[in-house]
């Protein structure tokens, strides 16, 4: 009887042992997954943005509003809309008692705007002195009627827009944890002059300047990380060479002069080295040049065609083209030469590499025979390739903004060449440049 | 007798286990089963290449290595007297009709010796204008180095690449690429 009674306890002792074994890697595993971060982009779909109200803005001093009030929100409501984050409310669908702000931010009937389910609310207050404007901006949190930000500035009025962009960026800032991109600006060529000279306008394509003046053929500008100055290749000398240019147009200075190509340069986000196709030692080679100095460094040892070089985003591995394995295609190195690999794989010569400025993916372009040249994107090792555009014709030359949402890129779907910006997704396509001539070869600054 | 049995049992028993369990050890990787980590995630590997249509495959196109001497001070003219040629697709190779032209124009070169050519590569509009910089600069020297192959003195043979940016016809048609797809040659001053 007690041995039975022994036999029965140690079986049901062991049943439970082999029980725990079973179920404690379970948990143990759950556990380990459960402590990693969890990553939200925000994919800009109606129901998740965040409907704001952007009112015009009124004079301190309670004077009739002018167009400097109306002009300030049609800028801040533009740079909202095209982030993708915001649904900018339309003036028709405010209170319907609404006229204008008071000018006293205690003063904001926040019911109101709750009546008309407005999640959020910019209140702008300015001051016209002489040439010089002050601005006084408010974000308000409508349901709690608290202030997110309030921002200042003052400036001469030539300068209002810039102000109203830097706001923006704010209250992009405030919702995503990331600076908007209204006050970046756009470098790009265009032929309109009768030559191929390098341009800049803002992001969105208002204030277009030319920015160089070699009257030769003069291309592939890359803006250095701090946004002062850019690289570009120029034949004003009779052959490809490197240039750099201080971002206001003044001293343009040759940095490269090698004989044959000194073509397709990248700046690295780290500031100190500029990527470049030199053919000096026979063929179109990638090295790496200091931006400081002379100093080169050969990265690519291969007869084929190495070029069109794009740092990643913490400057240590570089995407370029090469056709080395038959036809050209992306592959990406190390900086120190090591991890060479090939990461396009799905059939098309391609070209154009673009790292995105989170890391994550890289854009590029893909001969599509039939549709012309398609921008892609693909993750940075090359998986699940996306097409991004599908009209017809030649979409190349990808660059993203530097908060990696957007991507400027050239395209000939209106007949001549011109620059366009998409979303990362391919969505909501804008043409921003309205020169004659072909435009295109963008790069996007800080 | 039984019990001596059962100990012999047991005692082998035990030893194995120890065999295996220090097998285990010995190869650094025993844990008991419920403690082993995952296996870490395979590192991607590209698909094998099945494409649906045949993708032209160019053999690379070498060029050799002999340097061209720095110009930059030449003024050129177009040497209308020395034929341009042209070229495939995506490729820098000489042609069989651009052979006959090339001996011709070498024949010619080699007439005037001590002046410098200059021997322009072009490509059509498909490609990005910086892959098409690297590509017309290759055909320049494919073109170069034929010369070379057919008694030209090197040293009077210099190469500048303008990739797409200097179309001789702006068609978007296969006539028109036809046509880009070329290298011209210039005579120094």
């Amino acid at each position: 009887m007690v041995s039975k009674a022994v036999t029965a306890v140690g079986t049901l002792l062991v049943l439970v042992a082999g029980a725990w074994l079973v179920v404690a890697p379970v948990r143990a595993a759950a556990a380990e997954t459960a402590g990693g971060e969890i990553w939200v982009e925000i994919k800009g779909r109606l129901s998740q943005r965040v409907r704001i109200a952007v009112p015009d803005f009124v004079p301190e001093s309670r004077r009739a509003v002018t167009t400097v009030g109306r002009y300030v929100a049609d800028v801040i409501e533009y740079d909202l809309d095209f982030s993708g984050y915001f649904e900018v409310m339309d003036r028709l669908q405010y209170p319907p008692d609404f006229t204008v702000l008071d000018p006293n931010p205690r003063r904001v009937d926040f019911g109101r705007w709750s009546e008309v389910r407005a999640r959020d609310l910019v209140h702008g207050v300015y001051n016209v002195r002489g040439d010089q404007i002050e601005l006084e901006c408010r974000l308000f949190d409508v349901q709690s009627g608290r202030q997110i930000i309030g921002k200042g500035y003052k400036g001469e009025s030539k300068i209002l827009r810039r102000m109203a962009h830097r706001f923006a960026d704010e209250v992009v800032l405030a919702h995503t944890g990331r600076l908007g991109v209204a006050h970046t600006s756009i470098a790009f060529t265009s032929t309109s002059t009768g030559n191929k000279e390098v341009f800049v306008c803002d992001y969105d394509g208002e204030n277009v300047r030319q920015l160089t003046n070699h009257a030769s053929i003069t291309l592939s500008p890359t803006w250095s990380p701090d946004a002062t100055k850019l690289a570009y290749t120029s034949y004003a000398a009779g052959n490809p060479d490197l240039y750099v240019i201080n971002a206001d147009g003044s001293s343009p200075t040759m940095v490269a002069g090698y004989h044959g190509l000194n073509t397709a340069p990248d700046w690295s986000p780290t500031g100190d080295t500029i990527a470049v196709t030199l053919s000096k030692d026979g063929n179109s080679e990638i090295y790496l040049q200091e931006a400081a100095g002379r100093r080169i460094r050969r990265l690519t040892y291969d007869e084929a065609i190495d070029t069109s070089p794009s740092f990643s985003p913490d400057g240590t591995s570089i995407a370029f083209v090469s056709d080395r394995a038959g036809s050209p295609q992306i592959w990406v190195v190390d900086i120190d030469g090591r991890n060479l690999r090939r990461i396009s794989y799905q059939g098309g010569r391609s070209f154009s590499p673009a790292w995105s400025p989170l890391g994550d993916r890289i854009a590029y372009v893909v001969d599509l025979p039939g549709e012309g040249l398609q921008v892609f994107v693909m993750d940075a090792d090359g998986r699940n390739p996306v097409q991004l555009t599908s009209v017809p014709g030649w979409n190349q030359e990808p660059a993203w903004s530097p908060n990696g949402t957007h991507i400027a890129f050239s395209s000939t779907r209106a007949g001549r060449s011109n620059v366009y910006t998409m979303r990362a997704d391919g969505s909501d396509v804008r043409r921003i440049s309205f020169l004659g001539g072909e435009n295109g070869g963008p790069a996007w600054s800080r | 007798m039984r019990k001596r049995s059962l100990c012999w049992i047991v005692t082998a028993t035990v030893l194995t286990v120890m065999v295996l369990v220090s097998a285990g050890c010995a190869r650094g990787a025993w844990q008991p089963w419920w403690r082993k980590k995952p296996a870490p995630t395979p590192t991607y590997t590209p698909p094998p290449q099945r494409p649906t249509r045949v993708e032209p495959v160019a053999p690379i196109e070498t060029t050799q290595l002999t340097q061209e001497i720095d110009v930059r001070e030449e003024v050129f003219e177009p040497a209308t007297d020395l034929q341009m040629i042209h070229f495939e697709f995506d490729r820098s190779r000489i042609t069989e009709e651009a052979r006959v032209m090339l001996q011709e124009n070498a024949e010619i070169i080699k007439e005037n010796p001590g002046v410098l050519i200059q021997i322009e590569g072009h490509c059509d509009e498909r490609g990005t204008n910086e892959y098409n910089l690297a590509l017309g600069l290759r055909r320049a020297r494919s073109t170069r180095d034929y010369l070379i192959s057919l008694g030209v003195d090197p040293s009077r043979l210099v190469t500048i690449s303008y990739g797409e940016e200097e179309p001789l016809d702006p068609g978007h048609n296969e006539v028109a690429w036809a046509r880009n797809r070329r290298a011209e040659f210039n005579r120094a001053q």
